[in-house]
């Protein structure tokens, strides 16, 4: 049970004390959900009157009309709803307006009956109106400063046709009831809903999961995009520009970016089916990922190509996007959907990510210190990071 | 022969077609009154909904909250709501408002808003201990243990020192320290007199205890906390225990004395289920034709999913519907109890992928107890 901690619960015991004693004497029935008024619309067709039936809970009257329980005795006698009846018909029409084609619909509210419902006693009054031509629409304010969650729930037929709504006295005052229009229902859960839903979720994950693009940029930051027309300073540097040696930097672009979408693609989908496990080890192995290849930047070692890295390490951060997805609890039929969905979402987050790199790039690479701040700072600072996220993690 | 068979069945389902026509209107039947004394309807409190200054607006908000939380009428939390509209949302609200309107977002069970809101409210005021006391609930639902003894920590910095200890012991119980909790939270119960507190200090030692595995142990504390407070979480938290180790007959006790809300009903429909008493069939009807006029508001299907899954899976033992209720009502809470609905209804559904995909989401979130153990 969600047991809320209340430093404030013993301050207000003395305070409440006499309603608890009013509480254990009547035992009143306590609502089980939040305020609602109910008006019921009945009407075959367009040339006939239609009849609103409205009930409100004598509950939500007590709140609003001071006159009420009179004796504040806090139970309510028939002749004390009697004798308040035209109080409640009177702020029913300051507080309820029906208009049709634009037009107030003056509603001659009269009595009907008492009924029970499953949160309480309601009083139903009922009246008729012509409404032939042009939308009928309500404006509803009832219980505003009293009920913030109040709501009115409509229903019933206009025309022959159903009608359903609800209006809020404090966000929506204000519903049209055009014949034939179908109740809004929450739309069926489909693989494409599925889809929709996880692809911004995969997104927002990249986003906002600076590890992985951490990552990537230590992957991105060695690999020349443009190449300077002197060949000679690459000399004091000239490991650093390795991979770009030989080949166009922007085709070893799109093999380390395509190998890390391989790699943790893979993970992604084995883990979330079920058909590996993710480890407790995955997190700290993240933040290590950043550092070696960061380390690598610096100290460069033929063996490892940034392409290799980014697949073989794709690898392990594809089982960190699995736990987002196992979290999710998906049901097995929408699991595609939503797998796809979650991991088009990384890969489009991804591809933001990396031409925004290429733009600080492209701008940059042609500053004389581009190698020693960007890309060697950069690299000592993705180590630090990574240091850091590592200890964290582990400890 | 046949035909006979067939004209009884016939004849069955019109009945009860007819019986469960005949409940439906019994839900809104009219009233006649037939004198002027007659009671019509017992009304509770009446709260305070205008207030001009943040202090009385504060004051008046708590009392609603506390009605709410007593009685269990959710009417209350639209009430504090009306009395905290001027402040409501406004980035520069008083940090005690905000808070209390985080805590209606909480009872509501909206998580995402009460946490947004008392993120800000605590940057505005860091010291705020009952903001920090909420958040770490909100953590502690939300399955984020770490994050929960951050703000614990916050707690004991605002100067709570026992709420903070108390707020510590429950999260490192969730996650597995359940003696250090216990020897904890007895040594907590001998710092102060007050019994409310002390009784509160119970119920948690109570859980801590169910955690561990000690059904009879945790059964002694969740009594000796009744005997000193009675409770309305800490009686459903007593009776789940009974219900869950088959002492129905025990539960119900405890349940006929609390305010009938969707959680009370379920829980004693299931208990006279299980004692074969036919009453518990008009209280499911009560139950569905509640849960039908929820449905009617339009709120957010995820909040009142816990009690749609208690209902499939205790009162309909359809697994594949408790299933997929106790499954969305995880992606808002994650108590152990919402765990142990889940894994209950997969168990009935015979669904093992999904009871695998439950324990490693328990494995993942780092929490720690017994009742949810592989079976």
């Amino acid at each position: 049970m969600l047991r809320p901690y209340f430093l404030f619960i013993r301050c207000l015991r003395t305070l409440s004390a006499a309603a608890a004693i009013a509480l254990a004497l009547c035992a009143p029935a306590y609502a089980h959900k939040a305020s609602d008024a109910y008006l019921l619309l009945d009407n075959s067709s367009a040339a006939e009157s239609v009849t609103f039936q409205l009930s409100l809970a004598l509950r939500d009257l007590d709140a609003a009309i001071d006159t009420l329980d009179g004796d504040n005795n806090r139970e309510l006698e028939w002749a004390e709803v009697r004798q308040n009846l035209p109080a409640i018909q009177n702020w029913v029409a300051q507080g309820m307006q029906l208009t049709c084609a634009s037009k107030a619909l003056v509603l001659p509210w009269a009595f009907e009956s008492l009924e029970q419902r499953s949160d309480g006693v309601y009083v139903r009054l009922g009246a008729a109106a012509v409404c032939d031509q042009g939308a009928l629409a309500v404006n509803y304010r009832l219980l505003q400063n009293i009920d913030a969650t109040h709501r009115l729930i409509v229903a019933g037929l206009l025309h022959g046709k159903p009608v359903a709504a609800v209006a809020s006295p404090s966000n929506k005052p204000s519903v049209t009831l055009s014949t034939g229009v179908d109740l809004e229902t929450a739309a069926a859960q489909s693989g494409w809903s599925a889809f929709a839903q996880f692809f911004p979720e995969g997104v927002h994950h990249l986003a906002t999961g600076y590890d992985h693009l951490a990552f990537l940029l230590a992957l991105l930051l060695p690999i020349m995009l443009y190449r300077k027309p002197q060949v000679q300073t690459a000399s004091a540097l000239g490991s650093l520009t390795l991979h770009s040696d030989n080949r166009p930097g922007l085709w070893f672009l799109l093999r380390t970016v395509t190998g890390f979408t391989i790699g943790h693609s893979v993970t992604l989908v084995l883990a979330t089916l079920g058909w590996i496990a993710s480890p407790s080890w995955v997190e700290p192995a993240i933040a290590v990922t950043i550092g070696v290849s960061a380390l690598l930047n610096l100290y460069p070692q033929r063996w490892a190509r940034s392409d290799a890295l980014a697949l073989g390490f794709g690898l392990v951060h594809g089982l960190g996007f699995s736990n987002i997805m196992r979290e999710a609890n998906v049901s097995d039929s929408l699991l595609p959907w939503a797998l796809a969905g979650f991991n088009l979402g990384v890969e489009a987050g991804q591809l933001v990510g990396v031409a925004l790199w290429c733009c600080v790039h492209l701008v940059l690479v042609r500053w004389r210190y581009y190698e020693p701040v960007v890309v060697r700072g950069g690299s000592w600072a993705l180590l630090g990071l990574a240091s850091y996220w590592a200890v964290q993690r582990l400890t | 022969m046949i035909f006979l068979t067939t004209t009884y069945r016939i004849i069955g389902c019109l009945l009860i077609a007819l019986c469960t026509a005949g409940l439906a209107c019994a839900a809104n039947r009219d009233i006649t009154p037939t004198s002027d004394s007659q009671i019509i309807e017992k009304l509770t409190p009446r709260v305070r909904t205008s207030a001009s200054t943040p202090e009385a607006a504060a004051l008046a908000a708590r009392q609603a909250i506390t009605l709410a939380r007593q009685t269990a009428d959710v009417r209350y939390l639209g009430r504090a709501q009306a009395t905290l509209q001027r402040w409501w949302d406004q980035p520069d609200a008083p940090a005690e408002l905000a808070v209390l309107q985080a805590t209606v977002h909480q009872s509501r069970h909206e998580f995402a808003a009460a946490h947004r809101v008392l993120q800000s409210a605590l940057q505005r005021e860091p010291l705020h201990a009952q903001g920090w006391l909420t958040m770490a609930t909100l953590e502690r639902v939300a399955g984020r243990y770490s994050a929960a003894l951050t703000a614990c920590a916050a707690v004991e910095r605002a100067g709570a020192a026992l709420y903070a200890a108390a707020c510590t012991l429950e999260t490192t119980s969730l996650q597995g320290q359940h003696d250090q909790a216990a020897k904890g939270f007895d040594a907590l119960r001998k710092q102060t007199k007050d019994s409310a507190t002390q009784a509160w200090l119970l119920s948690l030692a109570a859980e801590n205890e169910e955690r561990a595995g000690g059904d009879a142990a945790a059964l002694a504390a969740y009594q000796s906390s009744l005997a000193l407070d009675k409770d309305t979480y800490t009686a459903l938290g007593a009776a789940d225990l009974l219900l869950r180790t088959a002492r129905a007959a025990q539960a119900l006790p405890l349940l006929t004395p609390l305010p009938d809300s969707d959680a009370v009903l379920l829980r004693r429909a299931y208990a006279a289920k299980l004692l074969g008493n036919p009453t518990w069939q008009a209280l499911a009807n009560q139950l569905r034709q509640r849960i039908e006029a929820l449905d009617q508001r339009g709120d957010d299907p995820a909040a009142h999913a816990r009690e749609r899954a208690l209902m499939h899976l205790w009162l309909d033992a359809d697994g594949p519907r408790a299933l997929a209720s106790a499954q969305l009502n995880l992606t808002l809470q994650k108590e152990p109890f919402d765990w142990w609905l889940a894994l209950q209804s997969a168990r009935l559904a015979g669904q093992t992928s999904a009871l695998d995909k439950l324990q490693q989401g328990i494995a993942i979130t780092g929490l720690r107890d017994a009742r949810l153990a592989k079976q």
